[in-house]
């Protein structure tokens, strides 16, 4: 999730066809630029190396989402019922959806974080099981990482508890476009 | 499902199910499929929604573990169901004085 500007100027997305890295990108309509999901910059046209400002959200279920926010209010397409998307985890008990090829397990995933320039990838793996929260260091800044396992995410908050932006992806995406980031080892 | 899975739903997707109308395109080095080696291609530009309806959680229908994203804005929260985030891949919206697009 980004904020839609380019600066002072805001910018409404359509959806490409292309990719790079196996990466989703998309156009925006001012300029035609081409942008790329995981990389939050524009890397094709007049507002290349542009960024985009990542605004901190919570990739989770919808069960957890609304124990946290009650009052929540949520996007719908009028008249479309859209296809059903199930993360499922064995391993926290989360149940397999029944057409499991729409399913995503997130032992593959893993929460990624760039914080000054320096990046670091949270498998999920790892983080499901451990104590929290986990303490590191990104970029300079310290930060907490918390995790839920019936809500199948994981979030991190620096030292004044805001929460930071930070994406749940495939690691193999995630290096793609940081193939410096550090992979974060339980001690 | 791994990255290349989703990488060639979103494009079967988008080609399948987009609105009808004629797509523009844009021309740049990418890939054309999923695991394909960049190249100078006519990447279709299909058209996503803007400012759709937002509405309060007991008119949602959709199953407890079903993924969304969520986020707090003002303090006020609103999620993005994946189930209709993946119909077009991109959503714009405005929550008040900020204008977002959502991506999966």
């Amino acid at each position: 999730m980004y904020a839609a500007q380019a600066g002072s100027q805001d910018l409404t997305f359509d959806f490409a066809t292309g990719l790079i890295h196996d990466n989703l990108l998309f156009v925006d309509r001012q300029t035609k630029s081409v942008w790329s999901q995981l990389d939050g910059k524009a890397v094709i046209g007049e507002l290349t190396g542009s960024p985009l400002n990542p605004v901190p959200t919570l990739q989770t279920t919808w069960g957890y989402w609304r124990k946290l926010h009650p009052d929540t209010l949520a996007m719908i397409i009028p008249g479309e019922t859209g296809v059903e998307y199930l993360y499922f985890d064995p391993a926290v008990g989360a149940a397999r959806p029944r057409f499991a090829e729409f399913g995503h397990n997130p032992s593959v995933l893993g929460l990624g974080l760039e914080i000054n320039g320096e990046s670091l990838f949270l498998p999920w793996k790892r983080i499901r099981g451990s104590k929290q929260p986990i303490a590191v260091t990104v970029g300079g800044t310290p930060l907490s990482v918390h995790v839920n396992k019936r809500g199948l995410t994981a979030w991190a908050l620096d030292a004044e508890g805001e929460m930071l932006p930070a994406v749940m992806t495939y690691r193999k995406s995630w290096l793609a476009f940081r193939p410096k980031s550090k992979i974060y080892k339980r001690r | 499902m791994d990255v290349r899975k989703i990488a060639l739903l979103a494009l079967l997707n988008a080609a399948l199910l987009a609105p009808g109308l004629p797509a523009d395109t844009v021309r740049g080095v990418m890939q054309p499929m999923p695991g394909e080696k960049a190249a100078l291609i006519d990447a279709e530009v299909h058209q996503t929604p803007t400012n759709l309806p937002l509405v309060a959680a007991a008119l949602v229908n959709i199953d407890d573990r079903e993924l969304v994203l969520g986020l707090v804005h003002n303090g006020k929260p609103y999620a993005f169901p994946i189930r209709y985030l993946g119909r077009y891949e991109v959503i714009n919206q405005r929550l008040g004085d900020l204008p977002v697009t959502a991506t999966w």
